[in-house]
Parts: C-alpha cells; sequence; structure tokens
C-alpha cells in the first residue's frame, strides 16, 4: 500500500473527503497511536459516520456491545443504574472515544451512554475491528499495549483519589468503591 | 412410509446396483454386444479375402464390393459403440444418483453422536466423490466384460479356425497374464486404500481448520494448523506416488503380455508360411487380429482396475456411515394424539459412551401446561437433559414418559407434532424468510400422508408468530424496501401512491429531516451519479443503469452536454483513492462498502491505477475509459466516503439532468419515465416510494419512529399483510448471512412457535438477543402457562420468577428442586447462584 493519503505531498484536494477528516479524527485516539499508517487508513474506511437524535442510546447496561464511538459533534452521556435510579457518571463530547476496551473483546456494558443532543459519531464495530488487525500481525499487540498503559494510569488516578479521600487517618470511607466506568 | 423391509444402503453390495438397474436396457446392450462382436470380426475375414482372393484374381468388381462391406462393418460398429456408450452412461448415472439419494437420506437420519465423529468434509466428500466411480462400474458391469470376453472369444475361435497351432500357441499367453496381473493389482488395491483413507484425513483436516478459524485467528496458531495440515499432505503425497505406481506397473504389465504376441507370429507364422503352410492372407489376419486382440484385453484390465477402485471406495463409504437411527421414523399405531405434554423422567441417565455419563440419576415431573426453568453451572448437564426430552439424544437407562409413553419409542413424526426445539445456536437455511419460517411446519407436512392432514398455516399465522417474536419490523422493512418487479401489482402501486400522499399530509414535516425528497432541482446525495443524471426510472432495457455505460445514444449526450470529462476523471479520481487506500486489503464487502468499486473488479482497477500515473484522463480510451466512466456513473456521495464530492461536478450534474431531461424527450422518447411525485417510481423500493425520496438516517431511534408512521400509513391503507407478505420473500442469503445474530434467533423462536408445540424446549434460545427482545418472548411464554409445557435451559436467573418450577443441575444430577420461592427461601444453591456468593 503506498501511503499518499499522508500529508506530505501538500496536494491535497480542495474539499477533504469524509475518509480523509475521520482518518484525522483516528489519528486523535490514543489506543490507535503506533499503528502503522495503512492500518489506520483501513480502519478509516470501515468506520461509519452516524447522527443520533437527542436520548437516543448508543450503549444499554448490561447488554453486551460491540461498536465504540467516536465523537465528532454533540454530546454524550455515561449513566449507571443502580435499583432503578439512574446516575450520572459523565458527560462526553467532541474528541472523546468511548467504548475501545470492547473492539478487543465481548463485555457486557456496565453503563448506559445516552445523547443528550443530536450528536455525530464515528461508529467502530468490532468484527470489522479484528480484521483490519489481523492483517497488521503486529498492530495487535500495540492496541492491546496501549489500552493497558490507559488502563494502568486509570488506576493510578483511582488509587491517588481515594488516598487524599482517606485523608490523615488512613483509613479507607464505607463509599470509596464507586460504580467504575470504563475510561477508554 | 419407508419400507421396512428394506435393506439399508450401507449393507448393500456394490455388485447389488447392477442388479437393480433395468432389465429391459441390459437386453437391448446384450442384442447391441452380439451384433457389435459379429462386426469385429468380420472386417478380418474381408481383409484375408482381400489378400487372397480379390489380389490373385484381380477382380476390381468384387474389391469394390469387398470394401463397401469393410466399411459398413467398421461403421456401424462405430455407431452401435457409441449406443453402448449411451446406455452405460444413462445405467451408471441412475444408479449414482439413487446411491447419493439412498445414502444422503439414511446419513440424516443417523444419532447426533456419528456426527461428533465424523466431520461434514467427509459427508460430501463420500457422497460426491467417492460414490463417483461406483457409478462408472454399474455401467460398465454388464457390456463392457460381456462385450469384451464375446469379442475375445470371438477372435480366439478365428484364430483357432485359421491355423490351430499358431491361434493355440497365440492365445496361451492371456492365462499367463490372468495370473500375474491380480497379484500386482492387488498392491494397488492396498494402496488405493490407504489412499481413500489419506483424502478423508486431509479433507476433515481442512474441515476442521476452517470451521474453527476464528480460533485460529483468535489464538494465530496459523503455524499449528499449518504443521497438522503440511504433515497429512505430506503422508497422502507419499501413498499417491505408491499408488500410481502400482497402477502404471500394471499397465507395463499388460501391454508387455500383449506386446509378445506378435513376436510369436512372426517366427512361428514365417516358418510355417516358408513351409507352405499357411497362406499370405491368412498371416496378414492373423497379425491384425493380434493387433485387434488388444484393445478387448486393455478395456477388460481397465475394467478390472475401475471395479477395484470403485469398490474400495464404496465399502469405505458405507462402513463410515455403517451405524443405525435411534428412533423410529413413523409409527404405524401413533398413539399420542393428542398430546398432553405431561413429562416424566424417572432414574435417566445417558452416556455418550462408556465411561462418561453426562446425566446421571434424574427424577422429574413436568405436569402438562407447566414450565419449568433448567439452571445450573456451565457443563452442569441442562443442554443435554433438554436434548433427551427433545428426543435429540436416547437416554441409556431409565425412562423418560410423553403422556406416559417412553419418548424412546416414540416415532420422530410424533415427536415433532409435539415437540419444539429451540437451540442456542439455531441454523438458519438459505433461501427466504418464509422458507425459514415455514421450516418445521413443512418438516411436519413432508412426512409421507402428512400433507393433506396438516394445514400450510396462513398469513395472519405467520404475521402473528414474527410480531410474538419481535421480527415483524425486520420483515416488514425487507417488504417496504422491495423493488417491484414489473407490472405484476397494479392495485399496489395505486394504494402506495394513496400512501404517498397520506404521508405528505401526516409526517413529512416530522421526518423532512431525515428523508432526501426527489425534488427536480437539488442534488441526491443519497442516490447515484447516474440517478441524478436520469431522475427517472428507466423503460427501456438499453437505458438500465447498468447498460447506460454501453448506450451510444447516452455517450454521445454527455459528449454533448459535456459531461463525458467530468465524469471520467472522477472515475479517476476514485480509483486512484480506492487503490491507494486498499492497497492489498482482502477482497471482502467490509473493505469496499465506501467505493463504488466492487471486489471482483479490483484487481481491474488496481492495474488502471498504474495507467492513470502515465496518462491522463483525456488520453485514456477504450475499454479502460468505459470502467473510469462506469465507476463514476456508480458513485454515490452519502455513502463513498473514499473521495470528496465537488460543488463543482455537483452543479455540472445538476444541469446535466436538465438536459437529459430536453435530450431524451427529443432523442429517445419513452426510454425513461421521469420521476413525477403523481406517478409510482418502478426502479425504487416501496419505501421510497413512499416518502417520493430516500431516508437518510438509519439510527435505531430514527427507524423506530418511520416504522410507527409507516405501519401507521399502511393499516390506514390495508396494506400491512402485503407488505409484509412481500418481505416474506426477502431472500436471506447463505445461511442467513443478510440478519443480525438477533433477527435470526428470532426467526429460529418463530419457526418453532407457528407449530405450536405442546411442549415447549428453549435451550438458552433467547441468550442472543437485547434486553428488551428478551423480555418480550418471557412474557408471551409466561402467558401460555397451563396451555403449553415449556423446559427452558436458562441463563437469566432473575426470569425464574415467571416458572412454575426450578430444577438446578450440577454435574449431570438436579441437586435442588422446586418452586422458585421454595428454594429462594431455602437459601440453597440457587440462592448462590443469583446473590452469587
Amino acid at each position: 500500500m503506498s501511503s499518499s493519503t499522508e500529508d506530505d505531498t501538500g496536494q491535497k484536494p480542495e474539499i477533504l473527503s469524509n475518509f480523509h477528516l475521520e482518518l484525522d479524527c483516528l489519528k486523535q485516539i490514543v489506543l490507535f497511536q503506533n499503528l502503522e499508517h495503512e492500518c489506520l487508513k483501513l480502519i478509516a474506511i470501515i468506520c461509519k459516520q452516524v447522527k443520533f437524535s437527542p436520548d437516543e442510546n448508543l450503549m444499554i447496561q448490561g447488554e453486551e456491545g460491540e461498536k465504540a464511538f467516536y465523537i465528532i459533534s454533540g454530546g454524550i452521556t455515561a449513566l449507571h443504574t443502580i435499583g432503578g435510579v439512574e446516575h450520572i457518571i459523565r458527560h462526553y463530547g467532541h474528541g472523546d472515544f468511548i467504548g475501545g476496551g470492547l473492539l478487543l473483546g465481548k463485555i457486557q456494558h456496565n453503563f448506559t451512554l445516552r445523547t443528550r443532543e443530536k450528536t455525530t459519531a464515528l461508529c467502530l464495530k468490532r468484527s470489522e475491528f479484528l480484521k483490519v488487525l489481523e492483517l497488521f500481525p503486529s498492530s495487535f499487540a500495540k492496541v492491546t499495549g496501549r489500552l493497558i498503559r490507559e488502563l494502568v494510569k486509570w488506576d493510578n488516578n483511582m488509587l491517588t483519589r481515594q488516598l487524599s479521600k482517606q485523608g490523615d487517618s488512613g483509613e479507607p470511607d464505607d463509599d470509596s468503591c464507586t460504580p467504575g466506568v470504563s475510561l477508554i | 412410509m419407508m419400507d421396512k423391509k428394506k435393506q439399508p444402503i450401507v449393507k448393500r453390495s456394490l455388485v447389488s446396483w447392477v442388479m437393480t438397474t433395468s432389465w429391459k436396457l441390459q437386453l437391448l446392450l446384450l442384442a447391441i454386444i452380439l451384433i457389435i462382436v459379429f462386426l469385429r470380426v468380420l472386417p478380418l475375414e474381408i481383409q484375408k479375402r482381400l489378400i487372397n482372393d480379390v489380389l490373385s484374381r484381380k477382380d476390381t468388381e468384387l474389391l469394390i464390393y469387398y470394401c463397401l462391406i469393410y466399411l459398413a462393418a467398421v461403421l456401424s460398429a462405430s455407431l452401435l459403440k457409441f449406443v453402448i456408450n449411451a446406455l452405460q452412461t444413462h445405467i451408471g448415472q441412475r444408479a449414482m444418483t439413487d446411491m447419493r439419494r439412498e445414502l444422503y437420506s439414511h446419513i440424516l437420519r443417523l444419532p447426533l453422536s456419528v456426527f461428533r465423529k465424523v466431520q461434514p468434509g467427509s459427508v460430501s466428500s463420500s457422497l460426491i466423490t467417492e460414490l463417483a466411480p461406483s457409478a462408472n462400474f454399474v455401467g460398465m458391469a454388464a457390456s463392457v466384460p460381456l462385450s469384451n470376453i464375446l469379442t475375445l472369444a470371438a477372435f480366439a475361435a478365428y484364430l483357432i479356425w485359421l491355423n490351430p497351432l499358431l491361434g493355440v500357441i497365440t492365445l496361451s499367453i492371456y492365462p499367463v497374464a490372468l495370473f500375474v496381473i491380480p497379484l500386482a493389482q492387488s498392491k494397488v488395491n492396498k494402496a488405493n486404500k490407504e489412499r481413500v483413507d489419506g483424502t478423508r484425513e486431509v479433507a476433515d483436516q481442512i474441515t476442521e481448520s476452517i470451521s474453527g478459524v476464528h480460533e485460529v485467528h483468535a489464538h494465530g496458531s496459523f503455524w499449528t494448523e499449518e504443521l497438522k495440515y503440511n504433515t497429512l499432505v505430506e503422508k497422502l503425497f507419499r501413498v499417491r506416488i505408491t499408488w500410481t505406481l502400482y497402477r502404471y506397473a500394471v499397465k507395463v504389465l499388460n501391454n508387455l503380455f500383449v506386446g509378445v504376441g506378435p513376436v510369436i507370429v512372426f517366427v512361428l507364422g514365417g516358418y510355417l508360411m516358408i513351409q507352405g503352410k499357411i497362406e499370405l492372407g491368412s498371416i496378414v489376419a492373423f497379425l491384425s487380429a493380434q493387433e485387434k486382440l488388444y484393445d478387448p484385453w486393455k478395456e477388460l484390465i481397465d475394467f478390472y482396475q475401475v471395479y477395484q477402485d470403485a469398490s474400495i471406495r464404496y465399502k469405505k463409504s458405507m462402513t463410515m456411515f455403517d451405524h443405525k437411527t435411534e428412533f423410529l421414523l413413523t409409527n404405524d399405531s401413533a398413539n399420542l394424539t393428542p398430546a398432553t405434554g405431561r413429562i416424566e423422567i424417572k432414574d435417566l441417565a445417558f452416556s455418550p459412551s462408556e465411561g462418561i455419563k453426562l446425566l446421571d440419576k434424574i427424577n422429574l415431573t413436568v405436569e402438562a401446561g407447566e414450565h419449568l426453568a433448567l439452571v445450573g453451572f456451565s457443563g452442569s448437564g441442562k443442554s443435554t437433559l433438554a436434548k433427551c426430552i427433545g428426543q435429540l439424544y436416547k437416554c441409556t437407562e431409565g425412562e423418560l414418559l410423553l403422556d406416559g409413553y417412553a419418548v424412546s419409542g416414540l416415532s420422530k413424526q410424533e415427536i415433532i407434532q409435539h415437540i419444539g426445539f429451540i437451540s442456542q445456536s439455531p441454523f438458519i437455511y438459505s433461501g427466504t424468510v418464509d422458507d425459514n419460517l415455514l421450516y418445521t411446519v413443512r418438516a411436519i407436512r413432508d412426512y409421507p400422508g402428512n400433507a393433506g392432514e396438516i394445514p400450510e398455516p396462513s398469513l395472519d399465522d405467520k404475521i402473528e408468530v414474527l410480531q410474538q417474536t419481535g421480527v415483524f419490523v425486520d420483515v416488514l422493512r425487507f417488504g417496504l424496501n422491495t423493488i417491484l418487479e414489473g407490472n405484476a401489482y397494479p392495485e399496489l402501486e395505486e394504494k402506495i401512491l394513496r400512501l404517498r400522499k397520506s404521508f405528505q399530509n401526516n409526517f413529512k414535516e416530522e421526518l423532512s429531516e431525515h428523508v432526501e425528497f426527489f425534488l427536480e432541482d437539488q442534488y441526491l446525495f443519497h442516490s447515484s451519479i447516474v440517478e441524478n443524471l436520469i431522475f427517472g426510472s428507466p423503460l427501456r432495457r438499453d437505458f438500465a443503469f447498468t447498460a447506460l455505460v454501453d448506450n451510444k445514444a447516452f455517450l454521445e449526450f454527455l459528449d454533448l452536454s459535456g459531461l463525458r470529462l467530468p465524469l471520467v476523471e472522477t472515475g479517476a479520481e476514485i480509483t486512484r483513492q480506492t487503490v491507494d487506500i486498499l492497497g492489498n486489503a482482502p477482497k471482502e464487502d467490509i473493505f469496499f462498502s465506501h467505493t463504488p468499486i466492487r471486489p471482483a473488479e479490483y484487481d481491474q482497477f488496481v492495474l488502471l491505477a498504474d495507467v492513470l500515473k502515465e496518462r491522463t484522463t483525456v488520453e485514456i480510451k477504450g475499454q479502460e475509459a468505459r470502467l473510469l466512466l462506469d465507476v463514476a456513473l456508480r458513485f454515490i456521495p452519502s455513502t463513498h466516503k473514499i473521495i470528496a464530492f465537488q460543488p463543482l461536478l455537483q452543479q455540472i450534474l445538476l444541469t446535466g439532468r436538465k438536459a437529459f431531461f430536453e435530450w431524451c424527450r427529443s432523442k429517445a422518447p419513452g426510454a425513461v419515465s421521469f420521476y413525477d411525485e403523481t406517478g409510482y417510481i418502478p426502479s425504487q423500493s416501496i419505501l421510497n416510494n413512499i416518502f417520493f425520496g430516500n431516508l437518510t438516517s438509519h439510527t435505531t431511534a430514527i427507524e423506530e419512529r418511520v416504522n410507527q408512521c409507516i405501519v401507521f400509513l399502511l393499516v390506514e391503507e390495508d396494506l400491512l399483510e402485503q407488505v409484509a407478505a412481500i418481505g416474506m420473500n426477502f431472500n436471506i442469503g447463505n445461511r442467513g448471512d443478510k440478519l443480525s445474530g438477533g433477527q435470526q434467533q428470532k426467526l429460529a423462536i418463530a419457526r418453532v412457535f407457528l407449530k405450536r408445540p405442546k411442549v415447549l424446549i428453549m435451550d438458552e434460545a433467547t441468550s442472543a438477543l437485547d434486553n428488551n427482545s428478551q423480555g418480550r418472548i418471557q412474557t408471551l411464554v409466561e402467558n401460555w402457562r397451563k396451555q403449553y409445557t415449556v423446559i427452558s435451559v436458562i441463563h437469566r436467573l432473575d426470569m425464574l420468577s415467571s416458572f412454575d418450577k426450578v430444577a438446578v443441575m450440577k454435574e449431570g444430577k438436579i441437586i435442588e428442586y422446586g418452586t422458585p420461592d421454595e428454594l429462594n427461601s431455602k437459601k440453597g444453591v440457587l440462592y448462590e447462584l443469583i446473590h452469587g456468593r
């Protein structure tokens, strides 16, 4: 594969194709950093841009998911339901990438992901993503490596936050274990 | 009804197939063979007479007379040989078709345990490849040995009549050959057996690796699988070499024996002629006959080899499937009518093979109409028990009774009418939605004698189960996405036009954001360039969208309107970008969904991309220019994201649309029916006709809202059933690959619901569905309490409250049994499973 889609010639068309715009979005995703350019091009070709209405569920707590989302515009909220009551975990917006972990294996969502407003997102399906990784044998290790780094970073943040909550007493609070949400 | 006295195919000998061929055909063959034998000997006598009589008398008239007889004999023999071959082919192919049919019928009815050992590859290899030589043999079995032995005998008699001494000595080689050749053939047979086994091993290995290819990719075990395959292929290589060498050795031996014959004639015949004891014509006839002996002899040897080969392959195939069916297929004294659905299990055990007990001491009673949940740890035997009840497995100990009758004694015909089984991973067959929906009912109707008694489900019945299982909306969508063929539905088209008006009055405003309407002065981003240009439906074949690229008049229009060059340039840009992005990616649909270039034509475009590096689009002519134009005409801006759709091109095409309208009216009137808000558009789907546009958003929420609107409109116009019926004819692809996993599962549930079985067995039947769909089906089944007995293997323990009884299983035994409340308050194993402690 050549690499003429790379920005090295300075001869891009007047208006960029959606493919090129989406490729630029994918380059921002931490999980895909270090991936070969040819691999990233194929990931860009398989992902689909979808426009969601407000209040649409992109993921449902308890169900098995197979799609990850990169938010191009709009806003999304992650909600966790306990005892029938929905708790807002956090809000996502332009540039956020959600569900990277489930691109590598079957995971039950531990939160619901719902649009707050009209949202445009890039959707990436696990089965198709894995098909691309199969073509680039080293890419699987690269994505997994990135995922683990993010998990460790997330774990450290949690640890720091918990220690700061305990303060000088050194005793853990009873409510220190808050429901977890995949942030990658 | 099956003939119970009929010998199973696996017990039949290969020769028995020869006996069952048509006697009339065999007698006809015999008659032709006798004529051929005479016609083969006649030229020898003519040859002798030509030399001895005609040449000595120098009689021209006699010369012509003998030559004509010679020619007639040769021509007639050739013609009759063709007739023999035709008859052989008919007899052989008939026998092979019967063999394949009977063996397939036998294999389908074998116990499931057989298929744990036999790979699908072996089944198809046996049915397709291994039986082919048997057909060859059966076709030849009567005619080849008979005609060739008679020919040999006739030649032998003629030779002895010519000169007894020379004849006997010449023919003495053949008894020696008859002794030596079978010895060599025994070596060929041994190698052939190894070859058949080796081929089967390779086929099984391929089937195993390809069936589990997702595991291979998941674990990266490419080299492990290759090693297994390569070892077997190498072994097969050695076996095939040995087999081929032995076969050639037999041929060489045979040629050697035949080759020695003329030497004897030269030596002994020459001596006798010098002595004046034999004429020259007789020597020539002798040599000629000697040569002609070779053909029947060779055919006999070939036949012998075909027989040996066919016999080995036939025996191997039949031995592989030499198992008995576990259950009766039909029962003349069927007594289970009507069934109530009461199930009683006493001390049931199931051992698939000695030393392994998957179920043990199962005692259970499910009253008619009661709902039982089977729960437990993985591998506890829940599915195995469900399969025993559904007569998929035969229990090895104890009793399993349905309405007091032993399930093992009931025929399959009775079981399928009263028990419905839904598995976790149901198989969906290639064909339409309707084919799959009717699968279980057709299975009952296809039983001999059943067709008249079991009615075909009505459209209402089918729609009801589709709605119950939640797949109706999908089927409706298939119907709405259908392009109606020809003028087969004039009334429907009229109603759709009324729907269009109704849609515009009721929903146009609400959905306008998600529909791209067919407006004359607006570009359609969800339609192809050709659709944008034509802005109508082709009425003539040469104006079909796919044919326009070869339509000279249309090409002239493109030149006239200055459209050809920008389109070819667009095609060139598509080609460059596609080849750059995809490179050597596999030619699979997922990589080609955003380019108008199709996987099958990609290689041509790779070459074209190279050409484009050296030549400008103006310089490109002929087939290459045609390809570029074709791909540009297929370009859909909203789908094909590989290139940017430049505003300038958009403007040019909109101008082109107007120009085409004018051009078409003057140069090709009647070729296109232009989009008109008051007329039906034959080239568009039903849905697009209702909208008079394309749906642009495809998210779940939008589709749900669209469905609601469309269902409202269809009900209003009383079209819901008709469109659903059209949707049921949607072809779901190879093994249902056009359906999602959830849609496949729902269809599998619907097909069992359709036959309304008295006992419903659900083996984790809803596990592939989302929470809503699972809930919907569970609620439906719950409503069937007291009417239908339900045994359900479940993984979602929050559903337990809707069951009358729960059986908790562990290591093949029931360790807890009772109502959900009883077991919960007991705080035993079920409680632990639910609360995860």
